[in-house]
C-alpha cells in the first residue's frame, strides 16, 4: 500500500516538473500569462503542494524570468499563496487530466492559503498552460471555456522540451 | 445528475417559528455559555429589534455587552475592533441580530476568537481553519436574503483595497439560526424585495452552477418554491406572518444550498459591484439576474425550465412547450422585477442605483477574480462581464 502511494508521488513529481516547464514557457511566450503574474508582488512565491508528504512546485516571477523550484527547495520557500491538495489521489485527478481545476475546486480537492481573489489569476494561468500542454479533446473536457492560444502548441512543446 | 464526487455539510441547528427567540438562553447554556456579546446595527437598535431579543432572553443570560456600531458591509477594521470588546468584557459567546452585514461581521469575530488571531488578514484563505477554541454562536437574521445564518462564507471588505473578500470555512457555520417573525416584519417593502431577490439568486445559482449535487438541489428547490409563493406577499403585506416566516425559511434553505454548491456569475459581478460602487447586495442581484440568465442560457436552458415550475407553478410551466420554458422563466422573472419596481422602487438598471458608467470596467476587472466565477456553467471573460454590465446599466 505504502509503496503504491510512493509510486503515485513519483508520477506527481514528474507531472509537476512538466508543469513547471510549461509555466516557464508560458511566461516567456504568452503575454496574457505574463500580465497575470503582475498581480503578485515581485519575488513572492506561489506554491502548489500535495499534503502530507509533497511533492510541491513553487514559482516566482521576476522581470523576464520565471523562477521555478521543485523538490526540497520548493518546500522551503514561504509562499504568498499556497494551493494545497488534501492528498495525493485528489492531486493526481488533476495532474493526470481526469478533471479540470474548476471541477477539482467543486470537489473540495484543495485548500487555499492566502488571498482568494489573487488565486483566480493562478487558475487562469493554469488553464492557459493546460490548454497548451494537453491535446484539444482533453483540454475541451477540462476547461469550462478554452482560452486563446498566442502561439501554437507545437512551438510551445518544443520550448518545454528544450527549456531554452 | 449525480456528480462524480461531492461534499455536503450543514451543522446549524434551526429554530423556526413561534417563540423561537425565547429558546436562545437554552441553546447557549447547552454550550455552558452565559455572557454573550450582542452584535447588531444602529437601525435595529433604534426600531427596537434588539430590545425584543434582549427581553426574550430575560435574566437567563448576562446581556450587558451590546455593540451596535456596525456599518453596512462588514469590514476588517470593525471585526478587529469588536474582538477587543469581546475580550475586554470577558464574553464567552456571540449573538448576532441583523442582516448579512451584521452576521458576516459576527462571523469574522467568531473566526478571530476561535483561531486566536488578532487581525483577520491572517486568516484569508479557503478551508484552512482548524477546529479552534469554541465560541458558541447564535444568529438571528432580520432580513430574509443572505442566508448567512447557514453558510460557510463570510463576505468582509478590506477598505484599504476596496475589495470584498470571501472567507470560506466550515468553522464559520453558526451553532444555531433563530427564525422569528418579530425580527423581519419591520423590514420595509423595498428591502424585503431586494433581500428576497438575493435569496432567489442563491437558490437559482446553487441549482444551476457546476457544484450542484442532489442534496443541495433539494434545499434549492424548497427555497425556490417558498420564494415563488411568498416573496410578493411579503412585499405587499409586511405584517403577513405566514409570508414572513416562509421567506425566513426560504432564505435559510437557499443559504444551505449555496453553502454546499456555491453561487455563480450573478454573485461574482454583484460582489464586485458592491466593492466598487457600494450598491446594496440585493439590488445588484435583482438587476443582474436576468442578464446573467441570458448569458448562461446555452448551458442552462433545461434547468431554467425546471426553475419556471418551482417559482411560478405547474400551470405556467405546463402552458409552455418544453423548449420555451427556460426563456419564459427569464421573462417571468423580469415581469416580477418590474412589479417590484412599481410597488416599492426596486431598481431595474444599475444606473438607477449607485453604479456610475465609469465603474463598469473596474467592476468587470474585479468580477473575474471572484471565486464564484469558477463554478459558473458558462466561462466568462472580462469582456463577457463588461457586455453583461453594459446591458444591465
Ligand atoms: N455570508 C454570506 O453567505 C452572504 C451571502 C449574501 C450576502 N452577504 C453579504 O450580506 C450583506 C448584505 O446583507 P443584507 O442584504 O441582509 O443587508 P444589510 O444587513 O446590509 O441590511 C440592510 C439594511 O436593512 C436594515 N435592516 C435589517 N433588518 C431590518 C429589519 N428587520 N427592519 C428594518 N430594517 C432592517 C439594516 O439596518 C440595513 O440598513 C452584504 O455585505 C453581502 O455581501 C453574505
Ligand atoms: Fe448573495
Amino acid at each position: 500500500m505504502k509503496d503504491n502511494k510512493k509510486f503515485k508521488r513519483a508520477i506527481a513529481r514528474f507531472v509537476l516538473f512538466l508543469l513547471g516547464r510549461g509555466l516557464k514557457t508560458a511566461y516567456k511566450l504568452d503575454n496574457e500569462v505574463r500580465e497575470e503574474f503582475k498581480a503578485f508582488p515581485d519575488n513572492t512565491f506561489i506554491r502548489m503542494n500535495i499534503a502530507p508528504y509533497g511533492p510541491a512546485l513553487a514559482f516566482s516571477a521576476s522581470g523576464d524570468r520565471l523562477c521555478v523550484y521543485g523538490g526540497k527547495k520548493a518546500k522551503e520557500v514561504k509562499p504568498f499563496i499556497e494551493i494545497e491538495f488534501k492528498n495525493i489521489d485528489g492531486a493526481l485527478q488533476v495532474l493526470l487530466a481526469r478533471i479540470g481545476i474548476a471541477e477539482a475546486y467543486c470537489q473540495h480537492r484543495m485548500l487555499v492559503y492566502g488571498d482568494l481573489y489573487k488565486t483566480l489569476g493562478i487558475i487562469r494561468i493554469m488553464n492557459k498552460v493546460e490548454n497548451y500542454l494537453f491535446p484539444g479533446f482533453i483540454a475541451k473536457k477540462l476547461l469550462v471555456k478554452r482560452p486563446e492560444k498566442e502561439v501554437s502548441s507545437l512551438r510551445f512543446y518544443l520550448k518545454v522540451l528544450t527549456n531554452i | 445528475m449525480i456528480p462524480k464526487y461531492y461534499e455536503f455539510l450543514n451543522s446549524v441547528k434551526i429554530l423556526s417559528g413561534d417563540k423561537a427567540l425565547e429558546n436562545i438562553p437554552y441553546e447557549l447554556k447547552q454550550f455552558n455559555a452565559s455572557k454573550p456579546i450582542i452584535l447588531s446595527d444602529a437601525m435595529l437598535q433604534k426600531i427596537g429589534t434588539v430590545d425584543i431579543v434582549i427581553k426574550a432572553i430575560g435574566d437567563q443570560l448576562d446581556t450587558s455587552t451590546v455593540f451596535v456600531d456596525i456599518p453596512p458591509d462588514s469590514s476588517y477594521k470593525v471585526v478587529n475592533a469588536i474582538r477587543e470588546v469581546y475580550t475586554q468584557n470577558n464574553c464567552d459567546s456571540i449573538i448576532a441580530i441583523g442582516g448579512g452585514s451584521v452576521i458576516d461581521t459576527a462571523k469574522g469575530v467568531r473566526m478571530l476568537i476561535s483561531q486566536q488571531a488578532e487581525d483577520i488578514k491572517q486568516l484569508e484563505g479557503s478551508e484552512i481553519l482548524k477546529k479552534g477554541i469554541k465560541a458558541p454562536f447564535v444568529v438571528v437574521p432580520t432580513t430574509s436574503g443572505t442566508g448567512s445564518e447557514a453558510t460557510l462564507v463570510a463576505v468582509i471588505s478590506n477598505p484599504d483595497e476596496g475589495t470584498k473578500k470571501e472567507f470560506v470555512s466550515y468553522e464559520l457555520l453558526p451553532d444555531a439560526a433563530v427564525l422569528d417573525v418579530r425580527m423581519t416584519e419591520t423590514l420595509p417593502p423595498k428591502i424585503t424585495a431586494s433581500t428576497g431577490m438575493d435569496a432567489l439568486c442563491h437558490a437559482l445559482e446553487a441549482y444551476t452552477c457546476l457544484q450542484k449535487n442532489p442534496v443541495s438541489d433539494a434545499y434549492a428547490i424548497s427555497a425556490m418554491r417558498l420564494i415563488g409563493e411568498y416573496l410578493e406577499k411579503a412585499v405587499d403585506k409586511p405584517k403577513d406572518k405566514k409570508a414572513r416566516i416562509a421567506m425566513a425559511n426560504a432564505s435559510l434553505l437557499a443559504g444551505i444550498a449555496f453553502s454546499n454548491s456555491m453561487v455563480g456569475l450573478v454573485h461574482a459581478i454583484g460582489h464586485a459591484a458592491g466593492g466598487v460602487s457600494h450598491i446594496p447586495h440585493g439590488n445588484a442581484m435583482a438587476i443582474l439576474l436576468p442578464h446573467v440568465m441570458e448569458f448562461n442560457m446555452p448551458k442552462c436552458e433545461k434547468l431554467y425550465g425546471d426553475v419556471l415550475l418551482y417559482l411560478f407553478g405547474p400551470e405556467v410551466y405546463a402552458s409552455a412547450p418544453a423548449q420555451e420554458r427556460g426563456r419564459l422563466c427569464v421573462e417571468k422573472i423580469r415581469q416580477m422585477l418590474h412589479r417590484f419596481n412599481e410597488k416599492c422602487g426596486l431598481p431595474t438598471r444599475l444606473r438607477d442605483d449607485k453604479v456610475k458608467e465609469i465603474d463598469l470596467l473596474p467592476i468587470a476587472e474585479k468580477a473575474i477574480n471572484d471565486g464564484a466565477i469558477v463554478v459558473n456553467p458558462v466561462g466568462a471573460t472580462k469582456e463577457d462581464v463588461l457586455e453583461i454590465l453594459k446591458k444591465a446599466y
